[in-house]
């Protein structure tokens, strides 16, 4: 009992000190309130423009990146069976290595070094 | 059930509620910001914006008081956080702004209970005021400052416990 008278005390101490302190009118509800839907509208409207914005730049994007695709020729992405099997073209992957690549085979024989000594009827 | 002004993104809040809490909302708001008014009065419309937004979004798990003062407290948290020798030099100014004029007997003792106040923990000043000034449980209270139960408890009952001590003198017959 005595402790509660205490505690009784003290809240009666510091409602008034807190009264005293925070003695300043709180402002008008409606005007703080008019306020905060401003800025939340302000804020809404500026998210709204920048997605449509963004929105915007990904159509242009899209739109241009089609339009790329329509207008390159068909390249060597695409195979003709025919002219494949036709060809006598080859090139070992590795030849990207060399200077020059993609040589024929058949039409331009590289040179080889061909020995002319022979033993016991061998050529070495 | 949804209130007729209940807000949008933010279906358990109404206006109506939000306008009974807001003197005491607004009391909470002036001790965050060292007793500033226009700053308190700032740190209320950015409240109402995030409920209004959504951003601060009220389930409806504890009071819409506890929920509303925890969003006062966080935010004068983050606005303060990179400010702390402005909100320290606020602080030392606080009790100059409130004036206890020492010819009243009645406002001396104010000043020596406002003294008291000021002179304890931050966190214990306010678990003081939650439970005192603004008539939460422990719990609420602890809930709006982001600490355990626990916690909480032991900061009331040191801040009790100091204050006790401290206005002895304003009581000699009680505290015999």
């Amino acid at each position: 009992m005595k402790n509660e008278m205490k505690e009784e005390d003290i809240r009666q101490s510091l409602k008034s000190a807190f009264d005293k302190a925070g003695s300043g009118e709180a402002p008008a509800f409606d005007r703080v309130w008019a306020s905060a839907e401003a800025a939340h509208g302000r804020s809404q409207r500026r998210i709204r423009t920048m997605v449509s914005a963004a929105a915007a730049i990904a159509l242009i994007a899209v739109t241009t990146g089609l339009w790329s695709l329509q207008q390159a020729e068909p390249g060597d992405d695409y195979l003709i069976a025919e002219a494949l099997m036709n060809s006598t073209l080859w090139a070992a992957p590795s030849d990207s290595l060399m200077p020059e690549h993609q040589f024929d085979i058949y039409q331009e024989i590289p040179f080889l070094i061909e020995s002319t000594r022979s033993q016991e009827g061998t050529l070495l | 059930m949804r209130e007729h002004d209940a807000l949008d993104k933010n279906p358990h809040v109404s206006r109506t509620a939000l306008e009974a809490l807001h003197s005491q909302l607004f009391g909470w708001a002036l001790s965050r910001c060292g007793y500033d008014e226009a700053t308190a009065e700032d740190l209320m419309q950015q409240a109402y914006v995030e409920l209004l937004s959504g951003r601060a979004r009220f389930d409806n798990k504890a009071t819409l008081k506890t929920f509303v003062f925890g969003v006062v407290q966080n935010l004068a948290r983050s606005r303060f956080r990179r400010q702390n020798t402005r909100l320290r030099v606020i602080d030392s100014y606080a009790l100059e702004q409130v004036e206890f004029t020492e010819d009243d007997h009645g406002n001396e003792n104010l000043r020596i209970v406002w003294e008291a106040v000021e002179t304890l923990p931050q966190r214990q000043r306010d678990i003081t005021e939650l439970v005192f000034i603004r008539d939460m449980t422990i719990e609420e209270a602890s809930a709006v400052m982001g600490v355990s139960l626990g916690t909480g408890r032991v900061h009331y009952d040191r801040a009790k416990k100091s204050l006790a001590e401290k206005l002895a003198s304003l009581h000699p017959k009680e505290s015999v």
